[in-house]
């Protein structure tokens, strides 16, 4: 046999990627892009044109910043709660069936397995909060300016967050996700766990926007907060790094009772 | 050439406080059939997660096909190319077809994309799945996934077929076909086979060397054959009639007198009587004594100890124990 012919870790991450025909990824996909488009496009409108008759500076104000606030939460957001949909098969079902045990007795090692599998996972999801930020950027371009003649006036600060700084950070924390399923004894109570914290941040982050706008600048997404963005996905990434380390066949498998 | 498949030369493990493995060594060799037999959490399953290299033994020396599993590198990916696996859960995916499912696993071993199905479709036919290749595992009964994870771990065309209670969910006529199958591969294909099963009568039919654990440490080893002639011997004597209990009690006194008899037991038509030392041949006095009282028998022989037999036997401590 040529050994050199297939590398196990991209079986794996092709296998993964199959995950594409779940109906998991298309109702969590699909219903995330439904949800953030209906609060960052519609409901926004009827809210604005209000403003509109009694204060059109103010509803200046909104239309600028409301883009910016779909920024900062909602790319996180949306690609955080996908994820953590996925990972229930890719990452806990794998430890909890005992599947993760049967992988290594082939050639794959422990790394290999987490790696593919995040790797999957973020191609999986991170074209979903692409189009996502592409269709809410053009429709409130599109159709606010249709309907009410005003214009977002996206900046470069504002499309670098959401297109890469949220997804990375996102990619970050998932990844960390992932390594601790592994880690941890109880996956599916870890699982859970986050899935709470996962849904506070967006309602949470949601409600503090709403806060943050009544006293913010018109320029709520500078590159100070894109960096700080990098940033926290840089540490988190550190933390993983270093965690990695104890991704030892041993302790995965006598924690896995 | 390999003098041994696998090597267990003093090997502990632990959880905690909990001892798992406890000082086991014993070997298996190229062609074998070998049985790890032992209560529920004995130390079976931990001994085979070392020997897959997925523990690392506390104390004591491990080898597989001559190298420590647990270090992965260059020469752990040749070897586990040559181990098939199939452990106590299936393990398969139930949203992918039985021939997604094989096919994925072979690409893991890193055989190339135009050799996985061909390998794919002869080990379904060995299980006699061919017919559900495209079929998606989560509509499986528990038997036809038993056959599938066997099929996985065939397809690799292994030197060494480890199988966790392979038969466990089978029904009757599947229980024989695989035994006949793994009995062909060991026979006529040189497999080398490690197994662990509480079905003993499915051991002793496939299996001529085992060892018993109990408390992660060995309380006996060795080739059948030789396990059957330890122990006390039995012989049993075949009734022509029920006994009266007074012949029953003149026999049981001349019995007493012959120190090597140990036991009478009587059950409705036969006597089986437990002696303390190994004889070529039924002892005479024996068969005076049964003459003498008239007592009719149409047979009388030593009975051949079954797997069950030795097994109990060799459990006998560790049930009084528990009892106590």
């Amino acid at each position: 046999m040529n050994k050199s012919i297939v590398k196990p870790g991209k079986v794996l991450y092709q296998k993964e990627l199959g995950n594409a025909k779940s109906p998991v990824y298309w109702f969590s996909g699909v219903l995330m892009m439904g949800l953030m488009i209906w609060l960052s496009v519609f409901v926004p409108i009827e809210n604005i044109k209000l403003m509109l008759i009694s204060s059109p500076e103010t509803a200046s104000f909104m239309a600028k910043i409301w883009p910016q606030t779909y920024a900062l939460i909602q790319p996180l957001w949306v690609f955080l709660l996908v994820w953590m949909f996925l990972s229930t098969e890719v990452f806990i079902a794998e430890k909890t069936d005992g599947r993760l045990e049967m992988l290594l007795t082939t050639p794959l090692k422990l790394k290999e397995i987490w790696v593919s599998k995040r790797r999957a996972l973020f191609t999986l999801i991170y074209p979903i909060v692409l189009i996502l930020n592409v269709l809410i950027f053009y429709l409130q371009n599109k159709i606010w300016l249709m309907q009410m003649g005003i214009s977002t006036g996206i900046q470069p600060a504002t499309l670098t967050l959401a297109i890469l700084a949220a997804p990375l950070l996102a990619y970050s924390l998932g990844s960390l996700m992932g390594l601790l399923s592994f880690l941890v004894s109880n996956p599916a109570a870890l699982q859970s766990i986050t899935f709470l914290i996962v849904f506070a941040v967006g309602f949470g982050g949601n409600y503090l926007m709403s806060n943050l706008i009544k006293n913010a600048s018109a320029n709520l997404i500078t590159w100070t907060l894109v960096g700080a963005y990098f940033g926290i996905a840089l540490i988190v990434g550190i933390i993983t790094l270093f965690l990695s380390r104890k991704l030892d066949k041993d302790y995965v498998i006598s924690h896995t009772f | 050439m390999i003098q041994r498949i696998a090597n267990f030369q003093q090997v502990s493990k632990s959880f905690g406080e909990l001892k798992a493995v406890d000082n086991l060594t014993f070997e298996l060799f190229p062609g074998e059939a070998f049985a790890l037999l032992g209560h529920n959490g004995a130390g079976k399953t931990t001994s085979i997660r070392m020997l897959l290299g997925l523990l690392k033994p506390d104390t004591g020396q491990l080898e597989l096909m001559g190298h420590d599993p647990y270090p992965d590198g260059q020469v752990m990916d040749d070897i586990r190319r040559k181990v098939g696996v199939v452990q106590e859960e299936d393990r398969l995916y139930l949203q992918m077809t039985a021939i997604e499912n094989l096919t994925f696993w072979l690409g893991l071993y890193g055989f190339p994309t135009s050799d996985r199905k061909n390998r794919a479709i002869k080990s379904l036919q060995q299980v006699g799945l061919e017919n559900k290749a495209a079929v998606k595992v989560g509509t499986f009964s528990k038997g036809m996934r038993r056959r599938l994870a066997l099929a996985r771990a065939l397809a690799l065309e292994p030197q060494l077929l480890i199988l966790d209670e392979p038969t466990i969910g089978l029904d009757p006529e599947a229980r024989v076909e695989i035994r006949n199958l793994l009995e062909d591969l060991v026979h006529q294909n040189g497999l080398t086979l490690l197994m662990t099963s509480h079905d003993l009568d499915e051991v002793e039919k496939l299996c001529g060397r085992m060892i018993i654990i109990e408390h992660g440490h060995a309380i006996l080893e060795g080739k059948l054959e030789d396990l059957r002639k330890q122990g006390k011997p039995v012989l049993s004597v075949e009734l022509s009639e029920p006994l009266s209990a007074s012949v029953l009690d003149h026999l049981s006194g001349e019995l007493s007198v012959l120190t090597y008899v140990d036991n009478l037991k009587v059950e409705e038509s036969a006597l089986r009587l437990t002696l303390s030392k190994q004889f070529d041949q039924v002892p005479s006095e024996v068969i005076a004594s049964l003459t003498r009282l008239g007592i009719k028998f149409t047979g009388i022989n030593f009975e051949k100890r079954t797997l069950e037999d030795i097994y109990l036997q060799a459990m006998e401590p560790e049930i009084g124990a528990a009892n106590e």
